[in-house]
């Protein structure tokens, strides 16, 4: 097993990440990595219930659209499964650290609000 | 012997430039990691522990982990804070030597997750001490841990000694 590790280790010519030094290339190779849910399109449906659906009350709604604090998603993915309207999708950001915890609030708005 | 004018080392504030220099040669981006679990479910303990594998190897950026928080830059929080763990996590930040940086880890650190109903929990860890930096996930990649943690460093100038 040691063998084969040190094996590959030697063919891919690498063995330690090259993040952050080279931050696009890690990005590029985790493109498909599932991540943390992200809004891609406004909503204001009311009648969904996906504030509940949420284990940790990381979706709200008001009259400004609807809202997703990445401090609290878990990345369960019921959302992404229930939401008919494909306001959620998978993104692959994997360096989401921040120095104010405001900044991990995202908001879905809409290009039709006054 | 006649009495010298000038010090044998030269001028001191020029002395005290070059040390501070070489201190800043010698101590760049070299930064002690304590690590403290307050009530998390192990499972951001070992994305944090794979910091330290050859894969993600920390080390390479001059980042440690350290047993003691004495000898500790940077307090790295990993879970809700409980009833029981919140007199040990202030005293753990009582006993580092300032400047000092917390970073807290998943989203039971930032909001409570899933726990954050239970009758244990006193709240997220900015409700016990400051935090720098914040790192999202549950629990979070290796790598957002250690975007926390070159941001919290980045954050430092910023972190005064008297506080
Ligand atoms: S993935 Fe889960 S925790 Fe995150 S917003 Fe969706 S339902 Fe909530
Ligand atoms: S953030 Fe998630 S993975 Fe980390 S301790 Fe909390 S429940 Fe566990």
């Amino acid at each position: 097993m040691f063998a084969n590790w040190l094996r590959s280790g030697w063919a891919s010519g690498r063995v330690t990440t090259d993040y952050p030094s080279r931050r696009e290339h890690v990005l590029e190779k985790h493109h498909n990595w599932n991540i943390i849910p992200s809004i891609i399109t406004p909503c204001h449906r009311f009648e969904c219930e996906c504030q509940d659906l949420c284990p940790t009350g990381a979706i709200s709604k008001d009259k400004t659209g609807i809202q997703l604090d990445r401090a609290a998603c878990i990345a369960c993915g019921r959302c992404i499964a229930q939401c008919p309207q494909g306001v959620f999708a998978w993104s692959a950001d994997i360096d989401l650290a921040v120095t104010r915890k405001d900044l991990l609030r995202q908001r879905g708005e809409s290009r039709h609000d006054h | 012997m006649t009495t010298e004018t000038h010090h044998p080392l030269g001028d001191w504030e020029q002395l005290e430039q070059n040390t501070a220099a070489a201190l800043r040669k010698v101590f760049h981006r070299s930064i002690y990691v304590r690590h403290i679990d307050v009530g998390s479910c192990n499972a951001c303990e070992s994305e944090i522990l794979a910091l330290s594998n050859p894969y993600y190897n920390f080390h390479r950026l001059g980042l440690f982990f350290t047993p003691s928080p004495r000898h500790a830059d940077l307090l790295l929080v990993s879970g809700v804070v409980t009833r029981a763990m919140k007199d040990v996590l202030l005293a753990t930040y009582n006993a580092m030597p300032r400047p000092r940086l917390v970073v807290a880890t998943g989203v039971c650190a930032l909001h409570g997750g899933i726990f954050r109903n239970s009758s244990w929990v006193v709240g997220p860890v900015d409700r016990v001490i400051p935090v720098d930096a914040w790192v999202p996930g549950c629990p979070p990649t290796p790598y957002a841990v250690l975007q926390g943690i070159l941001s919290a460093v980045q954050h430092r100038p910023e972190v005064s000694v008297c506080e």
